[in-house]
C-alpha cells in the first residue's frame, strides 16, 4: 500500500526522469565550459555576485553589526586588564614615535637633497568588505567597489599597513579580492636586507611559506618582506610581512595586515610601468613626426589587391 | 485543516529555499576573514539530506538544483559540478526513502553519512580527472567528519523548529492521499 502514490503518479515518471537528465546535462555542460573557457564563466559569476550580494546588504549589515557588538562586549569585560596593557604599549609606542619622527625628518632632508619624486600615479580607492568567501577552502573577500569605480583585475589591495591580496574578478559594483592566504595566490616578493627575490604561495594559513628562495642562509626570521615589481604583478615595495620560522622548519611570512577583521581595504591604482621594447627608438629626433607609425596602409592595400 | 495541500507543499518548498538562502548568507558574513583550522559543518548539505530523507515531497529536484547552483557561484566553487553530484546523490536517497521509513535514527544517520562520503568522493574524483585545482584533502576530510557528526543536531533542530519528521505509516495528507 505504501507504493500506492507512486503507482498513481507513474505517468509523470518518465517525464520527471527526462527533466532530471536534462538538468544534469546542463550542469555538466556548465562545468565543462568553465573548465575549458574559465574567464567567460568567471565573468558570469562576477555578474551574478554583483547582482546578488549588494541586494542582501539590508540583511547582512545588521547581523554582522550585532555579532560584532557581542564580540566587542565580550572584550569590554576584560577592559581594565586591556587598559593596563594598552598603557604599557603606549609607553613603548611613544619612544617609537619619537624615533619615527626623527627618521621622517631625516628622510625628507635626504629626499630633498636627492631630488627624489615619489610615484604620483600610486593613488588608491577605498572599499568596504561586503562578504567573505563563505567556504573554509577559499580565502577571499568581496568589496563594494567595482568596474564602475575603475577597478581593474590584478590591482593590489591593502589594509592600512600591509598587503592583503589582489583583485580577481570585477563586477559592475563589486570586486573580489583573493587574499594572500588563499591556495591560489602566488606573488613575487623581495626579502629586505638581503634583497633576495622569492615567491609567496598561500596555503590556507595565516603564515604562507616562501618558495623558490635562492639562498635560505641569507634570510633570518624577522626580516622584512615587501612585494617586488617582478612580472608587473604589483607595484614594488608594498609591505607584506616578516619572515618567521614555521613549526615545520620552513621559512614563512607572518602577514602584517590584520586578517582577523578586514573592514576597509584600499585598492592601489596601478597603471603599470612603461616598458622599453626596442632599442632603436631610444634616440629620437626632437621634432614631432606626423607619419603613420605602422606599415603604410596604402602599400598594404595594393599588396592585398595584387594577391587577390 | 482547510488549507489546500498544494499550498502546504509550496510552503514546505519555500521554507527549504528560504532557510538555504539564510545559511548561505550567514556563511558569507565577513566576520572572520582569517583561515580556520577546524571548519564549520556544511549546513547546506546536511540540511538538504535531512529534508530529502524525511519529506522528499517537499524538496523537489529543481529547488535543490537552484539552491546549490547559486551556492556554487557564490562560494567560488567550480560551477555546476557540486550541484550535479548532490542532485544524483539526493535522487538515489529519494528512492530509498520508502524503505527508510521504519529505520531507527541511528541507521538513518549511517545512510546520511554514507551519502556524504559518496558526494565528497564523487566530487573530488571528477575534479581529479579534469585536473582542476582542489582544496587540501585533510581539510575536506575534516569537514566531512564534522558534518556527519553534527547531523543529528541539525536534524533535531529542523524537527523542533519546522516539524520536519518522517510521516508515520498510514498518515494521510488533507486530501486523504497516503504520504
Amino acid at each position: 500500500m505504501a507504493r500506492d502514490p507512486r503507482q498513481k503518479e507513474d505517468y509523470l515518471g518518465p517525464l520527471r526522469r527526462l527533466l532530471t537528465g536534462v538538468v544534469l546535462l546542463i550542469l555538466l555542460a556548465v562545468f565543462v565550459v568553465w573548465r575549458v573557457d574559465s574567464p567567460r564563466v568567471e565573468r558570469f559569476r562576477a555578474a551574478v555576485v554583483d547582482r546578488f550580494v549588494p541586494s542582501l546588504d539590508w540583511m547582512m549589515v545588521p547581523v554582522t553589526g550585532t555579532i560584532n557588538l557581542v564580540t566587542d562586549f565580550r572584550s569590554y569585560q576584560r577592559l581594565a586588564e586591556q587598559n593596563r596593557d594598552l598603557r604599557r604599549e603606549l609607553q613603548t609606542m611613544k619612544a617609537w614615535k619619537e624615533a619615527a619622527l626623527q627618521l621622517e625628518q631625516e628622510n625628507a632632508k635626504l629626499r630633498d637633497l636627492n631630488k627624489v619624486s615619489l610615484d604620483p600615479k600610486l593613488t588608491y580607492i577605498t572599499g568596504i568588505v561586503l562578504a567573505d568567501s563563505g567556504s573554509p577552502f577559499r580565502q577571499s573577500v568581496l568589496l563594494n567597489v567595482g568596474a564602475r569605480d575603475g577597478i581593474v583585475d590584478g590591482w593590489a589591495a591593502m589594509d592600512g599597513i600591509g598587503l592583503v591580496g589582489r583583485i580577481a574578478g570585477v563586477g559592475q559594483e563589486t570586486s573580489r579580492v583573493i587574499l594572500l592566504s588563499d591556495t591560489s595566490s602566488t606573488i613575487p616578493i623581495t626579502i629586505q636586507p638581503s634583497g633576495q627575490r622569492a615567491i609567496l604561495a598561500g596555503d590556507n594559513t595565516l603564515a604562507p611559506p616562501i618558495e623558490f628562495l635562492e639562498d635560505p642562509d641569507q634570510v633570518r626570521p624577522g626580516d622584512r618582506v615587501v612585494s617586488s615589481g617582478d612580472g608587473d604583478v604589483f607595484p614594488p615595495d608594498l609591505l607584506v610581512g616578516q619572515v618567521v620560522l614555521g613549526s615545520d622548519r620552513r621559512l614563512r611570512v607572518r602577514l602584517t595586515a590584520d586578517f582577523e577583521r578586514l573592514e576597509f581595504l584600499r585598492v592601489l591604482r596601478n597603471q603599470g610601468r612603461e616598458t622599453i621594447t626596442d632599442t632603436g627608438s631610444l634616440i629620437e629626433s626632437s621634432q614631432p613626426s606626423f607619419e603613420p607609425m605602422g606599415p603604410n596602409p596604402e602599400t598594404d592595400e595594393t599588396q592585398a589587391n595584387s594577391d587577390g | 485543516m482547510v488549507e489546500a495541500p498544494i499550498m502546504r507543499i509550496w510552503l514546505g518548498v519555500a521554507s527549504y529555499l528560504g532557510l538555504g538562502l539564510a545559511v548561505l548568507v550567514f556563511r558569507m558574513l565577513p566576520l572572520g576573514t582569517e583561515p580556520v583550522a577546524i571548519p564549520f559543518p556544511d549546513l547546506l548539505i546536511s540540511m538538504t539530506l535531512a529534508w530529502v530523507a524525511r519529506r522528499p515531497d517537499l524538496v523537489p529536484f529543481w529547488a535543490i538544483a537552484v539552491l546549490f547552483f547559486v551556492a556554487d557561484l557564490l562560494l567560488m566553487r567550480p560551477p555546476g559540478l557540486y550541484t550535479g553530484v548532490v542532485l544524483i546523490a539526493t535522487d538515489v536517497l529519494r528512492r530509498q526513502t520508502d524503505g527508510m521509513r521504519n529505520l531507527p535514527f541511528v541507521l538513518e544517520w549511517m545512510v546520511i553519512a554514507a551519502t556524504l562520503v559518496a558526494i565528497t568522493v564523487g566530487y573530488r574524483a571528477v575534479l581529479f580527472v579534469t585536473f582542476t585545482p582542489m582544496a587540501p584533502l585533510g581539510l575536506t576530510l575534516l569537514q566531512l567528519v564534522i558534518t556527519a557528526v553534527f547531523y543529528p543536531l541539525i536534524a533535531g533542530a529542523l524537527q523542533l523548529l519546522l516539524g520536519l519528521r518522517k510521516p508515520a505509516r498510514g498518515e494521510v495528507d488533507t486530501r486523504g492521499k497516503p504520504l
